[in-house]
């Protein structure tokens, strides 16, 4: 049986009247031409013979077999085989899969899955059908041999989830029950078709077993959806509000967007361009009442077609504190407890409405002791002599993995820097005190351009940064894989950065204290410090944004190990806010169900049994009988198309030469 | 780029101003033949060069050779007072293009005048230039001065062509420029003076008047290429035929073949050159050929 993968492309043969109407024209109407001497040439009758008119009747044949072969290409026609006939007594077995993932929710496509799914059943009478309802897993499964009412209950009992589809488990499932060995088999999923869940699938089917595909989708859909939703607190107790919003239809669209919290509410209509995105900004006025109703945000969108992603589930209210253990030496030092209080005040203040850090101290004895996998930033305040290499180790590990140290010389900044670099944090050497017992004031007067810190400082005038004494510092001599961000005027290295994995490490040449300057008293020294912890804290961190069905893979680091059983081991199944510990996560629907592609009917079936030309040697007596499966016979019109191309030249040069 | 390269169609009809392409045909096509341009013993003096053993002893300059020790001889500039008209037909016949040709029959006779008058006006000549279609489009007047060579050559170019040809009334305007001596050069296709031309040579001839008969075709008019069916519509007279060209090929070269040769023998039985002029033939060729020819004669 032939069949086309786009079958509406066969119209393209009416472009064969193209070719026939040009030669008819061409006869009726000879060229002209503007001839200086024609006195001398006569009339003469056309060639009756018929030898031309046979030349010019191959050339028609020619050009109309090669738009026709060019339509043919383009429609992909397919032989495929005729299911194979019962073998046996048994009796034939079939089972739906029928497609629960999110996007089902969408322009009736769960209503249109359920009828296609009762027709199957109807169509199929006298053989035993099994149901498996499936969207990332097998939510349901009714094995085949059941009643057709049991069979039928369980389709009418069909209903889409929230989650992202992933048909392989369903498949799986499905071809368990579906033994090539039996009389036959037929697998039919049901499905709208949506791209995301099906653009990955592979061949599974095992050869002879018929492949039917029902499309419950609807073509021509519109769909506009909130991508994500970010609140940020303002200072006066209101939060701005960022919502991203997408149009996934190929026409312009106009909703209202809604943002509500408690009794605080903002709408905006939203005129969104084809396949296009747009952030929206909306500002919540500050609210009365504190927490409650007033953290969890839902923005949302007048309704369309799927629904689903019309609303978005997002936290606007307190935060968990990011956490910084500061890291003293282990011996009584007044200069490292002075620079402690100093970056404990700096961590612990509120900076623009962002919450402060979450310190703790700790000496460099007990280190070891400390939990990092909790911690985002560390600061070792002339402690780096006081760890053992093994410490160092687990620093590499912690900022490998994302996290931010801060390091300052200490008693023995030499030792301390060969240290890190065997420890492959670091890469610099020490040239000693500067400054140290002279009457000598040294000042920053650089900041490198390209840093995130040019931002804070792009103006000097603005800031106490270039003004502080410096009245000792170390010489640093750093290699070429550590950036300098700050230097003195002079020209020393001040701060410099190392990245390291996910992670930067810094080094100030100087200590917090105020024996070596009064970098601890200027208003830079917050900002500093906090601009430098972005890479571990970053904005917006302490909320964790899932979709529907997504478990974090790391629920202990990121809950804490004494809440990482309360969160369900399959994910939340529904959206929502959710709270874990002093954590809030915010579920939704993934957006990749909110796409209106489509994969093609034909191609999906093909591809699912794609699996009977690889496994020849695997295929039954029965089956091979009926034949190999499916044949491209595109490839041979793209041939033929080749070769009428080469004919079809062949014979205009050729009657070109005989005029 | 050798000259005969320079002078083939595909470069000339490239070059639009007329002073050029004359230039460069002309001083090419001189350079090719080894020729000195008009210096002679007589006239007057332009200049002194080396004796060489040969020179004629009266051109020396003695009162030279008293001062300096060497022999110098007197170069003069030839003279004549020959009157030149170069008639050339702007009919729509000319306006032809063929398949092989590089320009119209009427482009390849306007690079041929403008050779011919540069020519002309490098030996003193007077040069009067006459295009016509049904009508003098542009031409000396009576009692006029012969015009300048750039203002000729800018006349050639200004000239669209169109219509029918009236030969008469322009060779009457060329007589009258070149007086009882002179040379008349007559360029068209002639499609529509089969019979006319004797008449028209013979009458200038009468008068003693030199002339040069130059019949400008395109190629595809000797042999009528051409493969499929086609509608060929006069470009004069607007009539029509439908025919096929393989068919009636061979009885048309014949009568091309009669048409040329006779425009060939009522000139020459007339004392009067005559040169087919292919459009796609090298310029520089044809010149030669002419210029060779006419020695010869003189």
């Amino acid at each position: 049986m032939v069949t086309f993968a786009y079958p509406w492309l066969l119209w393209g043969l009416l472009a064969l009247a193209g070719p026939l109407l040009l030669h008819l024209l061409n006869r009726r109407r000879p060229p002209m031409l503007v001839f200086p001497s024609i006195r001398f040439l006569t009339r003469a009758q056309l060639p009756r013979e018929g030898r031309r008119r046979l030349r010019d009747l191959f050339l028609l044949i020619m050009r109309l077999l090669v738009f026709a072969a060019a339509v043919l290409v383009m429609a992909r026609p397919r032989w495929v085989a005729k299911p194979a006939a019962p073998a046996g007594e048994g009796r034939p077995r079939a089972v739906l899969v029928l497609d629960a993932s999110a996007s089902m929710h969408g322009h009736g496509a769960a209503e249109r899955a359920r009828a296609l799914a009762l027709a199957e059943v109807d169509a199929l009478s006298g053989w035993d059908i099994g149901v498996v309802v499936a969207d990332r897993a097998v939510v349901s499964s009714l094995p085949p041999g059941a009643s057709p009412a049991a069979v039928r209950a369980a389709v009418a009992g069909y209903v889409p989830s929230y989650l992202a589809g992933s048909p392989a488990e369903g498949l799986q499932q499905a071809l368990t029950w579906l033994n090539v060995g039996e009389p036959r088999s037929r697998l039919v999923v049901v499905s709208d078709l949506q791209r995301g869940d099906w653009a990955s699938t592979l061949a599974m089917a095992p050869p002879g077993l018929e492949v039917a595909v029902r499309d419950a989708g609807q073509e021509g859909s519109v769909n506009v959806g909130i991508s994500s939703v970010r609140g940020m607190p303002l200072p006066n107790g209101g939060h701005r509000v960022l919502a991203v919003v997408r149009n996934y239809s190929t026409v312009s669209q106009e909703r209202v967007l809604t943002v509500a919290a408690g009794v605080r509410q903002q709408r905006q209509t939203v005129t969104l361009a084809p396949l296009r995105q747009q952030r929206v900004v909306l500002v919540l006025p500050g609210g009365s009442e504190p927490g409650g109703e007033a953290s969890q945000g839902v923005a949302s969108l007048d309704r369309d077609g799927y629904p689903v992603d019309d609303e978005y589930h997002f936290w606007l209210g307190d935060l968990p504190a990011p956490r910084a253990l500061v890291v003293t030496p282990g011996e009584a030092d007044p200069a490292s407890e002075e620079a402690a209080f100093f970056v404990r005040n700096a961590l612990v203040a509120e900076d623009g409405g962002v919450p402060g850090f979450a310190v703790e101290t700790v000496t460099g004895d007990l280190f070891q002791e400390v939990n990092l996998a909790v911690i985002q930033a560390v600061f070792l305040l002339g402690a780096v002599e006081s760890l053992a290499s093994s410490d160092v180790d687990v620093l590499r590990q912690f900022v490998d993995s994302g996290g931010v140290v801060f390091a300052t010389p200490g008693a023995a900044p030499n030792q301390a820097l060969r240290a890190l670099r065997q420890g492959g944090l670091f890469a610099a050497q020490g040239q000693g005190l500067t400054g140290s017992g002279r009457d000598v004031s040294l000042g920053i007067g650089w900041v490198d351009p390209d840093c995130p810190l040019a931002g804070l400082y792009g103006n000097p005038q603005e800031s106490d940064l270039f003004m502080f004494s410096i009245r000792r510092m170390l010489r640093l001599s750093v290699e070429p894989s550590v950036q300098v961000l700050m230097k003195t005027l002079d020209g020393l290295p001040f701060l410099a950065e190392r990245a390291v994995g996910a992670g930067r490490f810094y080094y100030f040449a100087m200590n917090f204290s105020l024996g070596w300057s009064d970098f601890p008293l200027t208003t830079s020294f917050l900002p500093t410090l906090r601009e430098l912890c972005l890479v571990a804290v970053p904005p917006g961190y302490g909320v964790k944004r899932l979709v529907c069905g997504d478990a974090p893979s790391a629920a202990g680091e990121w809950f804490g190990q004494e809440n990482a059983a309360a969160v369900p081991a399959g994910g939340w199944q529904l959206p929502g806010l959710y709270r874990v510990g002093a954590w809030p996560v915010e579920v939704n629907v993934s957006s990749r169900e909110s796409m209106l592609d489509r994969v093609n009917a034909d191609d999906l079936r093909r591809r699912l049994s794609r699996a009977e030309a690889g496994r020849g040697e695997a295929v039954s007596p029965a089956v091979a009988g009926v034949g190999v499966g499916d044949r491209p016979w595109w490839k041979i019109c793209a041939w033929g198309l080749a070769l009428l191309l080469l004919v079809e030249a062949a014979t205009r040069l050729w009657m070109g030469n005989r005029g | 780029m050798s000259w005969t390269e320079l002078l083939s169609p595909e470069v000339l009809a490239r070059i639009a101003d007329y002073s050029i392409l004359s230039r460069v045909a002309v001083e090419g096509f001189l350079s090719g033949l080894h020729r000195s341009v008009a210096r002679g013993y007589g006239g007057e003096f332009v200049q002194y060069r080396g004796y060489v053993p040969g020179d004629d002893l009266k051109h020396v300059d003695w009162k030279l050779y008293a001062r300096q020790g060497k022999a110098y001889t007197k170069v003069y500039q030839e003279e004549t007072n020959m009157r030149c008209a170069l008639v050339l037909d702007a009919s729509a016949s000319m306006a032809y293009q063929g398949t092989r040709a590089v320009c119209s029959k009427f482009r390849y006779g306007a690079m041929l005048a403008a050779c011919l008058a540069y020519l002309a006006r490098r030996q003193g000549d007077q040069v009067g230039l006459f295009v016509y279609s049904d009508r003098l489009l542009t031409g000396t007047g009576r009692g006029q001065r012969a015009p300048r060579l750039p203002q000729l050559l800018a006349e050639l170019a200004k000239v669209e062509v169109g219509q029918r040809a009236d030969h008469a009334a322009a060779m009457a305007m060329a007589e009258e420029f070149v007086g009882k001596r002179g040379l008349i050069v007559l360029l068209s296709d002639w499609h529509d003076l089969e019979l006319g031309l004797a008449r028209l040579v013979r009458q200038i001839r009468f008068a003693n008047r030199d002339c040069m008969v130059c019949q400008i075709l395109d190629a595809d008019e000797l042999d009528l290429p051409f493969a499929d069916q086609r509608r060929f519509v006069d470009s004069e007279s607007g009539d029509e035929i439908t025919t096929m060209p393989g068919l009636v090929r061979e009885n048309y070269r014949q009568r091309m073949e009669r048409f040329t040769a006779r425009q060939r023998e009522d000139c020459l039985r007339n004392r009067t050159d005559y040169e087919l002029a292919v459009t796609n033939r090298n310029l520089g060729d044809l010149l030669a050929a002419y210029l060779y020819r006419r020695e010869a004669m003189l």
